[in-house]
């Protein structure tokens, strides 16, 4: 279960004059075990911001966040906890393509886990990388290519397989599917619909297409400047909402 | 363009001539560099002495091909702590940002502020003369360039999403620097770097030249340059030898330097 | 635009003071102790320990390095950079009395940089990967490879004592300055002939000079109109750069045509061991060089337009 606890986020910017830009403010919100949250919203909105503090990727400004009740600040204590933090925590980003250092091959791209985590997983373990292809139906010809020669829809299921490598328990999507198009988005969806079966992991899905999001979501929550302005289980919040601002958004988002 | 890659051709094979010949010095020489024969004295080239000989009867083209030696060594020493220090502080500067970084920015704006050559003529002339100052003089007049380079390249890596990637897989500073950041940055590292190497022996063949560089007893370019130029009238060989060994040397560096840089451009690195 | 203008410059106070803080610690690492110098000056006397010890406290040497840079810097405020170890005279006066012949000989350089490099960097831009370009690429990597002494004692051979074109020695008139000027610039011109023709290429490539040609104007009023101007802006801000070099430079010039400027006098300086004048060239040549670079920030300001409406930019600390 995680938990994240009045979650306030603030950006500063100049040099000698500094300014206060507040981006998350008292952010609440609980995911359950094997469940997927859906965090919806109009880009610029701090959907991003959230998923990175909620893996420790970006500091809080204030509040906390807990996994099973411990505070995050405690995997972030020494670099061992970090690593076993990340391990189980980890992230697909927007784009796939910026994500991937363009210099290495997929098979570098994927031997990258073993590398940073090396005194706990060993040398990589091909039979396993073989298996987590397998899992998002990649075929093995694709490994001594470079990430320039391979499909976004390809690129993003290097990341997911990169990922499952060290058998997360819990994923943040960060609009995975933001830079694909619809067909590739659809098989996308079902993937990783079918991988929480059978990995039996946890989601924090960040969209802001309402459709994707019903589909996978269980609970979900809208953010609005900053704000958590409604949150519940999703057929509620994405069917029925109860705020006007999220109830704009709907209706816009299905007229178009 | 083919008239681009036979330059380059004829840059690396210039280079790799005077490198071999710097390399084999020691069993290249003819007489010994050092050797002071009054006997001997301002001779024209002759089947004994090929291209003549000094005012002190030395040999000129010992004293050219030792001077290959000294010249190219001192110039990589140079160069790599140059490189060190350079690449060091810009990655400082650039990776962590914020406050190091203005310091960083403010100690390279300061350095900057003085002509290198004269702070090299300073430093050259407060410190005693010789190897170790020459090359503090070279280091600290120098790095700047690599620095800012280094620098603002480090800002750009930083900001890409692969770090923030690695950074979710678990990586930290260290193994980000050594395996992606510093990896990037070898293609722009190695064009300053031969740039540097052909400015390092430009100026220490003038520091060399004004009296306050390396020190007699050594062969090289710039000092055969300041003795020859006395008698240079009716023995032009004593100018015109070192003066053109230093030219070439530095032209194939700085050819070697833009048609690296051209390529590393037309590979969509970006670059300044 | 004057907010941005005044902060720009007051970026460069802490690199000023930096700098005398590296010309201080310049001091501090010379070798001879002042106080031993000054006692030994007549060459007659030679002090007891007391009488050192007397001195140094009464020269501030015993204080720490922090207090003796604060008290140094308000000497050099007023005027005081100290006296020379040799002749006993005021180093700023000295220094002083030979800025001219260097500033002029840097100016002379400059002017041949700009005489040559401008147009010789449109003709390249122009006949882009054409053989004019590829000749002058040529050109101006041999300018910046040859060294300057070696082709000032050549030059000084063929062009003042064979030709008789130039004079070959002596100060006063422009006619003495031309040759120095032009030996000092030339690995400057051979820089700044690739920037023009790289800065001319971006401007070209540009789309306004499409719309320009597309309009039907002619090709060589465009480059003139638009093209130079804006490459100029892209010189001007490196120019900066390029002048701490020519100052730099300048030393070994003067000495090889016996020009009676800074250069000359660091030379002798550094051979006598002068730790004073050598101090003092640092922080006269650092001054100057800042001083320069703030001119070229002006300079930027009032040529790119659209900074000045643009005001201050957050993030931007050069």
């Amino acid at each position: 279960m995680i938990k994240c606890q009045a979650v306030t986020k603030n950006f500063y910017s100049g040099f000698f004059k500094k300014r206060c830009h507040p981006v998350l403010q008292a952010i609440s919100l609980t995911i359950a075990e094997g469940h997927t949250y859906a965090l919806c919203g109009a880009s610029g909105s701090g959907k991003s911001t959230l998923g990175r503090i909620l893996l420790g990727l970006v500091a809080p400004s204030a509040g906390n966040v807990f996994y099973d009740d411990v505070s995050i600040q405690h995997w972030m204590t020494s670099r061992r906890k970090e690593k076993d933090f990340r391990q189980r925590n980890q992230i697909v980003f927007q784009n796939p393509q910026a994500t991937l250092y363009p210099d290495f091959t997929i098979r570098q791209l994927l031997e990258e886990p073993y590398r940073i985590h090396s005194y706990l997983l060993g040398a990589p373990d091909w039979d396993w990388i073989e298996v987590c292809l397998k899992k998002v139906k990649l075929s093995l010809d694709l490994l001594n290519r470079y990430p320039e020669q391979l499909s976004g829809g390809q690129l993003q299921r290097v990341c997911i397989a990169r990922s499952l490598l060290m058998r997360p328990s819990f994923l943040v999507l960060d609009e995975p599917t933001a830079m694909l198009d619809p067909t590739v988005q659809m098989q996308l969806i079902c993937l990783l619909k079918e991988l929480q079966q059978t990995e039996k992991l946890t989601y924090l899905f960040i969209s802001h297409d309402l459709n994707l999001a019903r589909y996978m979501a269980d609970e979900a929550g809208f953010i609005y400047q900053g704000r958590l302005v409604e949150q519940g289980p999703a057929e509620l919040v994405l069917q029925q909402p109860q705020i006007t601002f999220t109830r704009q958004f709907i209706r816009a988002f299905d007229a178009f | 363009m083919t008239a681009d890659k036979w330059l380059e051709r004829v840059a690396v094979g210039v280079w790799a001539f005077f490198f071999l010949v710097a390399a084999l010095a020691p069993w290249l020489v003819p007489y010994d560099p050092a050797y002071v024969d009054m006997q001997h004295v301002l001779e024209f080239p002759d089947a004994m002495y090929w291209l003549g000989t000094d005012s002190l009867g030395r040999d000129v083209l010992s004293r050219l091909i030792m001077g290959a030696r000294v010249s190219i060594g001192f110039a990589f020493v140079a160069a790599c702590c140059t490189m060190t220090a350079g690449l060091f502080i810009g990655t400082v500067g650039g990776w962590f940002g914020g406050r190091l970084d203005a310091a960083v920015q403010m100690i390279i704006n300061v350095f900057q502020g003085i002509p290198g050559f004269s702070l090299m003529i300073a430093l050259a002339g407060i410190l005693e003369p010789g190897f170790t100052s020459m090359l503090l003089a070279v280091v600290l007049t120098s790095w700047t360039g690599f620095a800012r380079v280094v620098r603002g390249e480090v800002l750009r890596i930083r900001s890409e999403h692969f770090i923030e990637g690695l950074r979710a897989l678990g990586a930290g500073n260290a193994f980000i620097l050594q395996h992606y950041v510093w990896r990037s940055l070898l293609p722009v590292i190695s064009t300053l770097f031969t740039i540097r190497l052909g400015a390092v022996i430009l100026s220490v063949s003038g520091l060399s030249y004004i009296g306050i560089g390396l020190q007699p007893p050594l062969a090289d370019w710039g000092l055969m340059v300041n003795e020859g130029q006395t008698y240079f009238r009716t023995y032009p060989l004593l100018l015109y030898a070192p003066g053109s060994c230093i030219f070439l040397l530095c032209m194939a560096f700085h050819i070697l330097g833009e048609s690296l840089k051209r390529r590393f451009v037309s590979a969509g690195r970006v670059y300044k | 635009m004057k907010t941005y203008l005044w902060q720009r410059l007051l970026l460069f106070v802490p690199t000023l003071l930096g700098m005398t803080l590296l010309t201080f610690l310049l001091g501090v690492v010379s070798p001879a102790d002042p106080a031993m110098v000054v006692m030994t000056m007549d060459g007659m006397s030679a002090p007891s320990a007391e009488e050192l010890l007397l001195k140094r406290h009464e020269m501030g040497l015993d204080q720490s390095y922090a207090m003796q840079y604060v008290s140094w810097m308000a000497g050099v405020l007023h005027g005081r950079w100290g006296v020379s170890f040799i002749d006993g005279k005021d180093v700023l006066g000295t220094l002083l009395a030979a800025l001219p012949v260097t500033l002029s000989v840097t100016s002379m350089a400059i002017f041949w940089v700009i005489f040559f490099s401008i147009p010789l960097g449109a003709v390249m831009a122009v006949y882009y990967l054409q053989w004019p370009d590829r000749l002058l690429l040529l050109l101006s990597m041999a300018l910046t490879s040859v060294p300057v002494f070696w082709l000032a004692i050549i030059a000084m051979q063929v062009l003042c004592e064979n030709l008789r074109i130039f004079p070959t020695s002596g100060y006063g008139s422009l006619r003495n300055l031309l040759l120095p000027g032009l030996i000092l610039g030339v690995g400057t011109i051979g820089a700044v002939m690739r920037l023009q023709r790289d800065a001319l290429l971006a401007v070209l490539a540009d789309n306004y000079i499409l719309t320009a040609r597309a309009k039907g104007l002619p090709f060589f009023y465009i480059i003139y109109k638009h093209g130079l101007r804006n490459s100029f802006i892209t010189v001007v801000t490196m120019l900066g750069n390029y002048i701490s070099g020519l100052l730099g430079g300048a030393a070994i010039i003067e000495m090889i045509f016996s020009l009676p400027g800074l250069g000359t006098l660091v030379l002798a300086a550094v051979q006598a061991r002068d730790y004073p004048i050598i101090q003092g060239y640092v922080l006269m040549v650092g001054c100057m060089t800042i001083f320069v670079n703030m001119g070229v920030d002006v300079l930027y300001v009032l040529l790119k337009p659209q900074l000045r409406l643009e005001g201050r930019r957050d993030y931007d600390c050069r």
